[in-house]
């Protein structure tokens, strides 16, 4: 290489390494809309909505379901939340969320098109008794509010997989997990995802849901 | 520097050391250890890693050919230390083995780099770390203050020991930065001619 390449080369090198580190943040950063992996968590379900029928369930009754069988069959938006009941944190002001929602579906008599379903990802330590129990201290009503367990390790994997569920047990065997409410529709897909302090947006989408579909279910009667 | 006051043989002891030390952490044996605790992973892999970098044995000439101005040597060491300060990067790099490898040669890169870039004009490298300074500061005090848990991987606690880490290391890095002022002012003093 003779000298004037070289030099030529030099002059370069700072706009190379700008750009090579350009091209790097924006494929880390899902082209700079994301700094954290929890956001790109949400753009991507909100663009792929995925089906739900792998999130295989036993509900507090013992009977096994998935939770795109159990939108198709009640014919509901849902909105749901991943728990583990001996929970005492981020679980508890999630569960309170979940009170004051059923509250505000009864009253305005929605309960047969809007559903609320807690999913435990406790799949050791969860059963039919634990799951009670939280129905009881959470006063949920079984006509709004379904209890239901991932029925195995293997689901509970998928849900990582596909829904970017973090679950860490920490060293007083407690779990941190990550926390959001996600939408689902009557067809069994995903149709939004939020954060814990969004559940109005959440039940702002399923009400806009509702009314479309409302609006479609008219004109063909007209 | 460190160099200049090591033998060939122990150099050589100390850079392989510091190598395995840098990288086991990313092994499927021992990704434990990273994946238990982000100050594990922030505070030793990354810092140990630019160790191992800077004690490689490397040929500076060939390295000023790639990246052959100071600007953009600095530039590389700035930009790859802020890309692994970002949350979601230190989660793909537990999760994806693609991009731990990448940690591992951007970050080795860097550390062969800062061998070479010392030798670079004063003020220059005045700029850079006090840069580099600064934003450790303000991304540790982030990691340390924020509420809410920004790598999916780890737990609120070790995101905010990882925080005052990041802070101490930015206060050492200011330290250093006056300590060379003083030192560049005692300097042109004492060169001064009367």
């Amino acid at each position: 290489m003779n000298k004037l390449k070289i030099a030529r080369l030099s002059k370069l090198s700072p706009v190379m390494v700008i750009a090579f580190w350009f091209v790097f943040f924006g494929l880390m950063t899902h082209y700079f809309s994301n700094i954290t992996l929890e956001s790109q968590r949400r753009d991507d379900l909100f663009t792929q909505q995925p089906d739900l029928s792998f999130l295989s369930t036993i509900d507090d009754a013992g009977e096994f379901s998935n939770i795109a069988q159990l939108a198709i069959i009640t014919n509901k938006v849902l909105i749901t939340q991943f728990i583990y009941t001996q929970c005492k944190t981020i679980c508890l002001s999630l569960g309170n969320t979940f009170q004051q929602t059923q509250t505000q579906i009864v009253r305005k008599n929605l309960s047969k098109q809007l559903g609320l379903v807690s999913i435990s990802f406790d799949v050791s330590h969860e059963n039919k008794e634990t799951l009670q129990a939280y129905r009881q201290r959470m006063h949920a009503d079984a006509k709004v509010w379904s209890l239901v367990k991932m029925q195995d390790t293997n689901v509970l994997e998928a849900a990582k997989n596909k829904l970017g569920l973090m679950v860490i047990e920490d060293n007083q065997k407690d779990f941190v997990h990550n926390s959001a409410f996600i939408v689902v529709s009557p067809t069994g897909h995903v149709m939004g995802i939020f954060e814990t302090d969004e559940i109005s947006d959440a039940i702002t989408l399923a009400l806009k849901y509702l009314a479309s579909e409302h609006k479609e279910k008219t004109l063909i009667v007209k | 520097m460190i160099n200049t006051l090591l033998t060939t043989k122990t150099k050589a002891i100390y850079s392989v050391a510091a190598l395995i030390i840098a990288v086991t952490p990313s092994l499927p044996f021992a990704r434990v250890l990273i994946e238990s605790s982000m100050t594990f992973h922030m505070l030793f892999q990354i810092p140990m890693l630019i160790l191992a970098g800077y004690l490689l044995k490397n040929n500076p000439k060939k390295l000023h050919y790639t990246l052959s101005q100071s600007t953009a040597q600095w530039l590389w060491i700035y930009l790859s230390s802020t890309f692994w300060m970002m949350p979601i990067s230190i989660d793909k790099a537990l999760l994806y083995p693609t991009w731990d490898a990448f940690k591992l040669i951007s970050l080795l890169t860097a550390g062969a780099v800062l061998k070479v870039v010392f030798k670079s004009h004063r003020l220059l490298a005045l700029f850079f770390v006090g840069s580099m300074a600064m934003m450790l500061f303000f991304v540790g005090f982030y990691y340390q203050q924020t509420d809410t848990r920004l790598c999916n991987a780890y737990l609120i606690e070790s995101q905010q020991l990882t925080g005052t880490g990041l802070i101490v290391i930015a206060c050492l890095l200011l330290f250093f930065l006056f300590f060379k002022i003083q030192q560049g002012l005692a300097d042109a003093e004492y060169s001064r001619p009367d």
